[in-house]
Parts: C-alpha cells; structure tokens; sequence
C-alpha cells in the first residue's frame, strides 16, 4: 500500500506464520495422533495390527465407571462455579472501580502466577484435616483430633480438587474477561439502564452476550484443564476413586506396552469428552458467538 | 524550491472508483500554498504521495527540477506534519525537535541547541524538558511543527495541521505558521477542508475535488472568480444556474440576464447551454441595476452580520445577504439585483 | 428503609469478598510460614521456633540448584525461541482483519483446549523419535506448544498499538527503517515486549507434566523435587521447594505488571 512505512506486504504475511502454525498445530496434532495410534496398539517396539484390546481393557476395568464419572463431575461443577464466580465478578467490575479495585487484580494476578502444584501443595497445608484451619478449629475447642476435621481435602467427593480449579481457575477466566468489560460494553450496560433494564437484566440480555466470545473458550480450557489436570488430582485426590488423569499417568509411566496403549486409551476417552462437551456448548452458545458479519 | 505534482493517480480498492484522478498542480517557490478540498477526496493522500509515504499509482512529483519518485521517504529533502502531532512519547520535548537532526547523525550537544533555537521559534521553550503526556494540544502542535522546522526542510506540508485545536489556539497557531513562512521563506503545503483558514494562510490555493485539482490561483482570484462547479460551491457561490445564452444574454426560465464578456467563459455569441453564478453577498438589494429581480423572502436565516434570505421557491430562487437590522421578516416583498461584474459563468462538472 | 435493606446486602458482600480473599492469600501465607519454621505440627495454630536453617540447608543442595538452573534455563530459551518465532508471525497479524487473527488465534489456542495429559503423553512418544528425546531441546521444543500462542498473541497487541503514523513521522523526518525500529518502534514497544517476555516465561516456569515426560527424566526442575518431597518428606522441605517454585514466576508476574503500568498509560 505505501512505500517502506507499511505494515508488512501480503506476500511475506504467510511465510511468517508458517513457523508459528507449523509448531504448535504441527507438534500438537503429531502428539495427538500418535496417542491415538498408540490407543489402538500401533506403538514402537510392537508389532500387530490394531486392536481394540486397551479399549477393552480400560472400559472393561469395574473402577473405571466410577473414576470417569468422578472426573467429569470434579471437571463440571468445578467449571461451572469458577465461570460463575467469574461472570459475577467481571459483571461487579463493570461499575467504576473501587478503592481497593488495584490491590484484588493484583491478588488475582498473584494467585495465577503461582504453579498449579504449588498451590496444591499451598490448599493441602492449609485445609486438610491436620492443616492450618483445622488447628485454629481445634485451638477454638470446637474439633479434638484432626478426624474430626471435615474432609475438604482428600476427600471422597473431590471437594479438594473442585476448591483448587475454582480458586486457580477464577482468576485465570476474569482476565480473559476484562478486556472485553471495557468502555464499550460499560456504555452499553449504562444505556440498558436509562431504558429501564435491572441488574439481572443487564447481566443477562447485555453483559452476557458482551462477554461470552471471551467466556465460552475460558471456560472450555478450564474444563479441559480439570479434566486431564495431573497435579491437583495427584495431590489432593484420593485413592478410590482416582482421577482419570492420575490413572493415565500411573498407566503410562508403568513399563509395559500394554499398559501404554492402556494410557493412551484413557486419554482418547477424555479427548472426546472435551470435544462432546465443547460440541454441547458450542450449540447452547452459538447465537452468541457467531455474529452476522458486517462490512469490514 | 519550487514542487511540481503531475498527473498523480491512486486508486486505493480494486472495485473502488480513483480517488486520485491525475492529480497536477504547482507549488511555487517560497509559496504557502492551501490545497482545499471537502473532507475525503484525497488530499491527504496527495501530500502523503509527495512526502513518499504512499506509492502513487502513475505520475509524478518533480522538486526544484529532481524527480522524487522512486526516493525513499526519509530520504527526501523535505518534511511533513501529520494529522495528530505524534509526538514519540519516549522523548522528552527537546529530544522530539532533535529527532530529525539525530537521525542524520548531529552530535547530542549541537542538536540540543537547535533544538532550543526552533522550540524559542515556535514559542515554546520553557518546555523543553517536558514529557509529550504533559502538553495540551496547542502545545503538541508547536512542537511538531518546531520538529519539522529544525530538520531545515525545503518544501513542508502540513495535513490538517490544526484539526486537533479549537478557536483561539487555532487562529495563534495559524498567524505562528504565516509568520514563520514569512520569516523563513520556505516552500509550504497546508492541506485544509476549512476555507476560512485557506484564505487566511495560503498566498496560493489548489482547490482539489473530484479526484483532480480543479481550481489554482491565489485567494482573491478564486474567491472572486472560480471557474469550476465545485470551487464555486466550496467557495460559498450559493446561486447558480443553468441557462441559455441567446443574443448576448442568460435566459434562466423566465428570467433574462444581461451578463459580461469577460466573466463569460466563451463567446456571447450565438446560442449554448451555459452555468452562470453569483455569490450572495455580491448580490444587492434594491433596483437601479442591470439584473433586478423582486420577490418574496421565501426563508431567512441570522447569521449575525447579516441575515441569509431565500427570494422566490425553486430552482430560481435567489440567495442574497441582508442587512440584519431586523426589517426583514419571512412573506416580505423584496427587490434585489445581480449585479453584471459579479455574474461569473462556470465550468460544467 | 431503603438503607435499612441494603445494610445486610453490603455486610454479607463484605463477608464474601473477605473469605474470597482469605482464600486467595491464606495458603501462601501458611506456606511461607512453614517454609521458616521447624517442626511445625497440628495443634500448633502458630510455628514454635521461626528459622531460615532449613531453608538453607534445601536451597544449599546440589539437586536444588541444579533444578533451578534446568527451570531457568529451560524458561529463558523457550522466551528467546517464543519471540524469534513469533515476532514475524505477530507483525502479520497486526496488519490483518481482526476477523483473520482471531482465526489464527483460535489455532493456535485449540490445544490448549485439550486435556493436558493426552498432550504430554503423545509429545512424549513424538519426541522419542527424534534426537531431541530426553533432552533440554525437546523439553524447549514442548514448551512451544502451550507458550507461542501467548507470544504471538501478546505481541500482536504490542504491534497493534504501535502507531505506524508514529513511523511515518519519523519517516518524513528523515529515519531510515532501522532508525525507525530502533529509536521509534522499539521505545514504544518495550513495555509491551517486557510484559510478554515475563508471561512466556511464567507459562513455561510453571509446566508440570510437559516437562516431565518431554524432559524424560533427564531434565529435573523445581516443581518436580517437590513432586517427589509431597510423599514423605518433610512439611519444612516441602514448603522452601514451594516458594522457590512459585517466587521465579511471581517474580515475572512483577515486573510485567511494573511494566505494564508504566508503558499503558497511553
């Protein structure tokens, strides 16, 4: 368009995204089709035809139903809080800010620089039954003994896991929000107020549809994050039932090939769970997402 | 230096019409000439063609005899003002003014001075050590165009200089840039929709319309006398009329003007089409004329030194100034004349 | 009586974003206090005898150096390769349609919409059969996978921001492109490319399982000593592993947002 002070030309443009597609889509798709090979016994160092025998075996397993269903529903409610818990902040942020609006971003950005094993590490120390809360409990002489601490961590339900992707995940889904609760959907907001709309009004028919480009892909990634997370399932899981992500690992770390297809087995079930779940989401969300294209 | 642009032409979509339709005009040396134009016909781009920031699809720009084209931007010897002052926000404000003479390998101390000589020029000096987020936008100005100054350019263009300021800071601004032109003697381009300040700033104005420059000539000459349609209606000539010239006259419907050879664009002679037009603070009021017309105030507008009165309904109606001494109301019989040496034939878009 | 119905409304809000926040600040306080004490153990609310004896005797082991060192290492080459690559990538898009980035974003981001174990997993056995097994380079190479997109993504903002008229005027002012790179371009940038450089490296710092298996065992970090602490070791160890896990990308997230604040202010 204009001599040397342009934007770079329109020939160069694709070879300077090859490298960058080429990696991530290149190594990524390599990683999953080898997994999904590897699930049908079509690994190095194994010879034979494919087979369905880890997909037998892994369904077949009396712990699996109880495993998958634990790991869906950690995966479900602990996305469906943490997007929740997300919208009302993000939607409470709209306002003009607060006092202390700086020091709780700050906190947040705090709380999602620190590693995922780290703050497990950080919840198990502080809420487990012989933790720090239960201590000030027993130091108040309301508890004994650390088994009479209720079990937040640890537990049988995944209290401990759900606490972990909501109060990581927070954070992480209300700074994909922000950029989009900007000066356009405030004015927005403030418009469907001189028109009479309420508050759930407003965080329904216009804060919602504002947000949900942002949202929906957030909270897809959180939910295929608890899904397949390792660190705080193996920290703050229990044995029985295990995640599935835990039992993959285990799997996949054991040293013969069967139990590697087996492995990969597993992680092909909750690959399609995510794209059921993403599929399921993307029909309830579309007339959100997709917007007529206007003139460019 | 004197600045030749020939036959530019740029076309910016594939579908879209030429924005730039052979482009020609000339900047004479030591000149501070206006290119005037309505807002979105290209006069932007025409300084940008010649600064070198955008390629021109065909012609060229001829500067003191060397031919630019093909020269990259920061190699010509010239310099331009963009729209918004752009000042780099990483530079104190003398460093912005030396930004030119950095560039082309000045020492720190000596481009410092100068950078104080140009901000003094512009008036502005005490803020030197200033951050560019600290300036009002008068202030950004003086320092973009003491940026300009210091790298000792010799054409300037200036785009919509004083688009961002208002009222008395634009008028300061606009007498500071007469004053310096006049001062220096540079060669200058002052792109403006605004035809007050053309006629204020330039000694020279490029009319540009319609893709091509359709009116050249100083300020007194255009205002009185515009050849084109279009200059005619952005210089505020708010009647014209399309008529017959038949026997030495313009028949426009009923009525029958007389008309002067040398406000006419061909022969009076025989019988043609023709577009005649007089601006409305030519026309008198009152009979004793060549050209009386009576009517009736149709619809009045205040203005403030006079009131903008409509005489008659369609396309005959007549445009006239009146004195704003309140004796006029809307329904008042009127006679107004038109007078024969302000009664100019136009060119026909 | 209006003012009478809010005041519970405002209290049980305040008690809200009280627990919020003690949630939030809570266990890394209970952390870092364990991380200075000996022998602290249910019922003590408080730590008897505060120290830094034992978290110097951690941060004194080889294994602890030396696993700070592979982290490091391994964040500092994955930012280097991450704006190499991205770079280019980035000053395309910016001149694009944002109907066209959020195209190349969505590719880029699709991975990380996929549970992470699969990924590590297959990167695992992608890379066995490549001379990068085992290695550093391999553990750099997966890291690209969930880094670049934040690369590209956050360097597409700083290119986006930039004001080409900026160049322009420097153009015209007689800058030649280097010139114009490097007295207008990158000035302009720098916080922005600081922000991104700090995030790149807190989300290659932070890898857990890619590191693990892309690494295959060859490459030891911080979050994996302490992986390997959790079952058995000692409260005191676990707590000094955790803090010199997390204060490196803590550390990145405050420069980023020292930067932020001073080059956002346009």
């Amino acid at each position: 368009m204009s001599s040397g002070v342009a934007r770079s030309g329109h020939r160069g443009g694709l070879l300077g995204l090859a490298p960058v597609v080429l990696i991530v889509g290149g190594l990524s798709a390599a990683a999953l089709l080898a997994g999904l090979l590897a699930s049908v016994g079509i690994q190095a160092g194994r010879t034979g035809g494919p087979s369905l025998d880890a997909y037998r075996a892994v369904l077949g397993h009396p712990g699996f139903a109880t495993s998958y269903g634990f790991s869906v529903l950690v995966a479900s409610v602990g996305t469906a809080v943490a997007v929740s818990g997300a919208l009302l902040i993000g939607f409470r942020w709209t306002r003009p800010s607060g006092r202390w609006r700086t020091a709780k971003l700050g906190l947040l950005q705090l709380n999602l620089s620190v590693p995922h094993l780290v703050w497990a590490v950080a919840l198990l120390a502080t809420f487990s039954a012989s933790g720090w809360v239960a201590r000030v409990v027993t130091g108040l002489g309301l508890i004994d003994r650390p088994a009479q601490f209720p079990a937040l961590i640890n537990d049988r339900w995944g209290i401990g896991i759900i606490a972990h992707v909501v109060s990581k995940e927070i954070p992480f889904i209300v700074m994909t929000l922000l950029p989009v609760s900007g000066r356009s959907t405030r004015a927005q907001l403030e418009q469907a107020t001189v028109l009479g709309a309420s508050a759930g009004d407003r965080f329904l028919h216009v804060y919602l549809p504002a947000v949900a480009p942002a949202v929906v892909p957030a909270g897809l990634a959180v939910f295929a994050f608890s899904l397949g997370a390792f660190e705080p399932a193996a920290v703050l899981g229990v044995e029985n039932p295990r995640s599935l992500a835990v039992v993959a690992l285990d799997r996949f770390r054991a040293p013969d090939l069967a139990a590697r297809a087996e492995a990969f087995a597993i992680s092909t079930v909750l690959l399609a769970t995510c794209l059921v779940a993403g599929a399921l989401v993307w029909s309830l969300t579309r007339r959100w997402l997709v917007r007529p294209a206007g003139p460019s | 230096m004197s600045l030749r642009v020939e036959g530019v032409r740029k076309r910016f979509s594939r579908q879209g019409d030429d924005v730039l339709d052979g482009v020609s005009f000339t900047v004479p040396s030591g000149s501070l000439t206006c290119l005037l134009g309505p807002s979105g016909v290209g006069k932007s781009t025409v300084l940008h063609i010649i600064a070198g920031l955008t390629a021109a699809d065909a012609g060229t720009v001829h500067l003191a005899g060397r031919r630019l084209d093909g020269v990259a931007a920061h190699r010509r010897p010239l310099t331009m003002l963009l729209q918004r002052p752009h000042l780099f926000d990483h530079l104190d404000v003398a460093d912005n003014v030396a930004f030119g003479l950095r560039v082309r390998g000045v020492r720190r101390t000596a481009r410092r001075a100068a950078a104080l000589e140009h901000l003094r020029m512009v008036g502005v000096h005490e803020l030197a050590s200033r951050y560019p987020r600290q300036l009002s936008g008068g202030e950004a100005q003086r320092v973009a165009l003491a940026r300009a100054l210091a790298v000792q350019p010799s054409v300037l263009l200036a785009d919509e200089p004083f688009a961002g300021v208002d009222g008395p800071v634009r008028r300061e601004l606009q007498d500071l840039v007469i004053g310096l032109h006049r001062e220096l003697g540079m060669t200058m381009v002052v792109v403006t929709h605004d035809m007050a300040e053309a006629f204020a700033m330039g000694d020279r104005l490029a009319v540009l319309d319609g893709g091509r420059i359709c009116d050249e000539g100083t300020p007194e000459e255009l205002y009185e006398r515009p050849r084109s349609e279009r200059t005619a209606r952005l210089l505020g000539v708010s009647n014209r009329w399309s008529g017959t010239l038949h026997g030495g006259r313009l028949h426009v419907g009923e009525r029958c003007l007389a008309v002067c050879p040398s406000n006419a664009l061909g022969p009076l002679e025989g019988h043609r089409r023709s577009r005649w037009g007089i601006r409305p603070d030519r026309v008198r009021v009152g009979c004793g004329g060549a050209n009386p017309i009576t009517g009736t105030v149709t619809a009045l507008r205040f203005v403030g030194a006079f009131a903008e009165a409509t005489i008659g309904e369609g396309a005959g109606a007549v445009i006239a100034h009146l004195p704003a001494d309140g004796r006029w109301r809307v329904g008042d019989p009127v006679t107004v004349d038109l007078p024969i040496e302000h009664l100019i034939e136009l060119e026909d878009s | 009586m209006r003012a009478a119905t809010r005041a519970p409304v405002r209290a049980g809000s305040f008690a809200v974003q009280l627990i919020a926040v003690s949630v939030l600040v809570l266990p890394l306080l209970v952390v870092t206090l364990q991380a200075v004490s000996r022998g602290w153990f249910y019922p003590d609310v408080l730590p008897r005898e505060l120290t830094f004896d034992p978290a110097g005797e951690v941060l004194g082991r080889r294994r602890t150096l030396a696993a700070l060192a592979d982290g490091l290492a391994v964040g500092a080459s994955v930012t280097v390769v991450a704006f190499i690559v991205g770079w280019p990538a980035a000053r395309v898009l910016a001149g694009r349609s944002l109907r066209a980035r959020g195209l190349v974003f969505g590719v880029l981001f699709l991975p990380s919409l996929l549970p992470a174990v699969g990924l590590a997993m297959g990167v695992n056995i992608v890379l066995l059969h490549t001379p990068l097994r085992s290695s550093m380079g391999g553990v750099v190479v997966a890291h690209l996978v969930p880094t670049l997109p934040y690369a590209v993504a956050l360097l597409t903002a700083v290119f986006v921001r930039t004001d080409v008229d900026q160049e322009r005027q420097a153009a015209v002012l007689g800058a030649s492109p280097w010139q114009r790179f490097r007295m207008v371009t990158l000035p302009a940038a720098a916080g922005g490319l600081a922000v991104a450089a700090a995030l790149v490296f807190l989300v290659s710092w932070s890898q857990y399982l890619l590191t693990l298996l892309a690494g295959g065992g060859q490459v030891v970090t911080i979050t994996m000593l302490l992986f390997s602490a959790l079952s058995g070791g000692n409260p005191t160890t676990i707590a000094v592993l955790a803090l010199c896990a997390a204060l490196p990308s803590v550390g990145a997230l405050a420069v980023a947002s020292v930067c932020l604040r001073e080059g956002g202010g346009r």
